[in-house]
């Protein structure tokens, strides 16, 4: 397979056949992840007693999985509506306690390239560097959440896409003002049983960056990031566990990644980067074990295998600007 | 079970309370480092020399790729890559007080740390002709590059950092890098003063940041338990969490070694009768 052209790439996941309100069938699933995320804060908020120890970790573990669709969205909105698309931005960024527009620089732009335009990854592993791993864990979000918006809030002074700082400032202004609103009706359940679970599935979803790639090599082609496979997991997290495939190609519907997964990442990775469990790898390497994992070669590894498959990584890069542009509805489809 | 107020109150107060442990650990292990570089490079250690550079081929250099992007609003920004350090062959110390003429063996990765005024002069906009030349290729989306080299000047006095040995000053491990490598050092300031400077800056920021978050802890168990001084305690906490990270991360790169601060500068594009005296706000980066 040679390289693809900007139009194949674009068009890889394009639905094949109408869908009504959503693009793709498989966005319910995302839909009702989020609907079940704030059924859970409302329950906890209007119910004394809800809020009690299920309910709590139940919304915490929503939050993270609110998280994962604001990810999901921003690269591929879910709705046939542009206008429909951006409320969703909104009520996601609600979610999270931050603008969910921020993913577009900090992740489709910035994120997925690592460094190779000399520019740093926000998020990047090497941010932290205590020698018990467990608290690089724990310490992560710390370093990376304010270099990630310190990143956007430059980049957003400078980006030509017209209509960033309005959605962003909306989606900041809709997070931040439903929930200064709770807090005025009720203080302490908010601060208890919805600010929590908010800024926990946000804090999550930056430790997820230094799973995904502490220890691989991000300089390779295909062993730059650590996958998690189970089936079960993969289903509630939206595919996000195969996140080789989910890089090289950044337009692929979320819902194709397990099957491009096995047919392109599989015969070239790295057997420690293809985890069956993501909880089991976090009980191996952040409590059984003091120490980071050790580093995996992907170069060496990828030597000998057929490197025409992708296209170049400028080339990606290119591909996710206009990506992030047509995903604002500001750009025409190559 | 219910989760009490008081249970929930303990538990966000002790999740605040980790947070700031980490992050002022963070800050104090790398207090620590500059300490102990401070001690391998004190007086009598041999791996400090200040003195006169000399070297036909020029003096080391910091080479410097910055990207620009604009959109068109009069204002370009930057941002800088790694730094590349170059010591051209031939270049010799002479130490202070003595005859003696020491040549420098740069070694793979030396780090040259020019002073925050050449620095800042580098960086700026020199007139608004260049900001002219430069802003229509920075409002394209890839940006646009510009190169810039400062010069450690040749008739200021320079700190190398390095192992003398036989008339050679090679390069040395400190505790600068953790990865045990070694690195010729060649400043235009003192780097022990600089890192006394970069600890009590950290001292005073972890020292602030506990301050902060024991007063706002004492708030919120004053008065009726979760009244009114509670409700402001804990609301002060919430944005001491917030807020906390972000100082964290700034006092972290304000102290950074020299070569690793980020350089982030802005133009502002100058005014046709103030060309000369071109606006830039630079990155904070530490004062040499």
């Amino acid at each position: 397979m040679g390289h693809m052209g900007q139009g194949e790439l674009l068009m890889e996941s394009a639905p094949t056949t109408e869908t009504w309100l959503v693009r793709h069938p498989t966005e319910w699933r995302q839909i009702g992840i989020v609907a079940l995320y704030w059924v859970v804060l409302s329950l906890m908020f209007f119910v004394p007693e809800c809020r009690n120890p299920v309910f709590f970790v139940l919304a915490c573990g929503l939050s993270f999985l609110n998280a994962v669709v604001i990810h999901n969205h921003l690269h591929r909105g879910i709705f046939h509506s542009k206008a429909l698309n951006l409320w969703w931005r909104r009520i996601l960024s609600f979610g999270n306690l931050y603008p969910a527009s921020a993913n577009i620089p900090a992740h489709n732009l910035v994120h997925h390239h690592f460094e190779d335009d000399g520019k740093p990854d926000w998020a990047e592993p090497k941010v932290v560097g205590f020698r018990w791993n467990l608290l690089n864990l724990i310490h992560f979000p710390n370093v990376a959440g304010p270099r990630t918006f310190n990143g956007v809030s430059r980049w957003a002074q400078y980006t030509k896409q017209p209509g960033f700082e309005t959605q962003y400032r909306s989606e900041l202004a809709f997070a931040f003002g439903l929930t200064a609103l709770l807090f005025f009706v009720d203080f302490w359940t908010t601060l208890f049983f919805v600010v929590i679970p908010q800024l926990y599935g946000a804090r999550c979803i930056l430790r997820i960056n230094l799973i995904q790639h502490d220890a691989a090599d991000t300089s390779s082609e295909w062993n730059h990031s650590r996958n998690f496979v189970g089936r079960a997991f993969n289903w509630i997290m939206c595919n996000n566990g195969y996140h080789t495939i989910h890089h090289n190609r950044a337009g692929l519907h979320w819902s194709e990644l397990d099957e491009a997964h096995r047919r392109e990442v599989l015969p070239r990775i790295d057997p420690r980067l293809d985890e069956r469990s993501m909880v089991g790898y976090l009980v191996r390497t952040y409590l059984l074990s003091f120490r980071r994992p050790a580093p995996v070669d992907g170069r060496a590894r990828e030597g000998g295998l057929a490197q025409d498959l992708l296209p170049s990584r400028a080339e990606r890069r290119e591909l996710a600007s206009l990506d992030a542009a047509l995903e604002a509805g500001r750009a025409e489809p190559v | 079970m219910i989760l009490s107020q008081e249970f929930m109150g303990l538990f966000g107060l002790s999740i605040v309370a980790v947070n700031t442990v980490l992050i002022t650990a963070d800050l104090g292990g790398w207090a620590r480092v500059l300490s102990r570089f401070r001690r391998e490079t004190r007086s009598g250690s041999g791996r400090l020399t200040r003195g006169a550079l000399r070297g036909e081929q020029g003096t080391p250099r910091v080479d410097l790729v910055l990207v620009a992007h604009s959109r068109g609003n009069g204002k370009i920004f930057f941002h800088g890559r790694d730094p590349v350090a170059q010591v051209p062959e031939g270049v010799r110390i002479y130490p202070e007080g003595s005859a003696a003429e020491l040549s420098l063996e740069a070694g793979a990765e030396p780090w040259v740390w020019p002073d925050e005024t050449s620095l800042t002069r580098a960086l700026a906009c020199p007139d608004q002709r260049t900001f002219d030349e430069l802003a229509p290729a920075a409002e394209r989306a890839k940006g646009v590059e510009r190169a810039v080299s400062i010069d450690l000047d040749a008739t200021a006095p320079v700190y190398v950092v390095g192992s003398a040995s036989n008339g050679t000053v090679t390069p040395a491990t400190t505790s600068l890098d953790p990865a045990g490598t070694s690195h010729l050092i060649i400043a235009a300031f003192d780097p022990r003063a600089w890192a006394a400077r970069q600890i009590r800056l950290i001292t005073a920021g972890i020292v602030s940041i506990w301050a902060v978050f024991a007063a706002l802890t004492a708030l919120c168990f004053q008065g009726v338990p979760f009244g009114l001084e509670s409700k402001l305690g804990a609301l002060g906490l919430f944005a001491f969490f917030l807020l906390v990270q972000p100082v964290g991360v700034a006092i972290r790169e304000r102290t950074s070694l020299p070569h690793q601060v980020p350089h982030n500068p802005l133009w502002t594009r100058p005014r046709p009768s103030a060309a000369r005296a071109a606006d830039v706000t630079a990155s904070p980066r530490p004062a040499p």
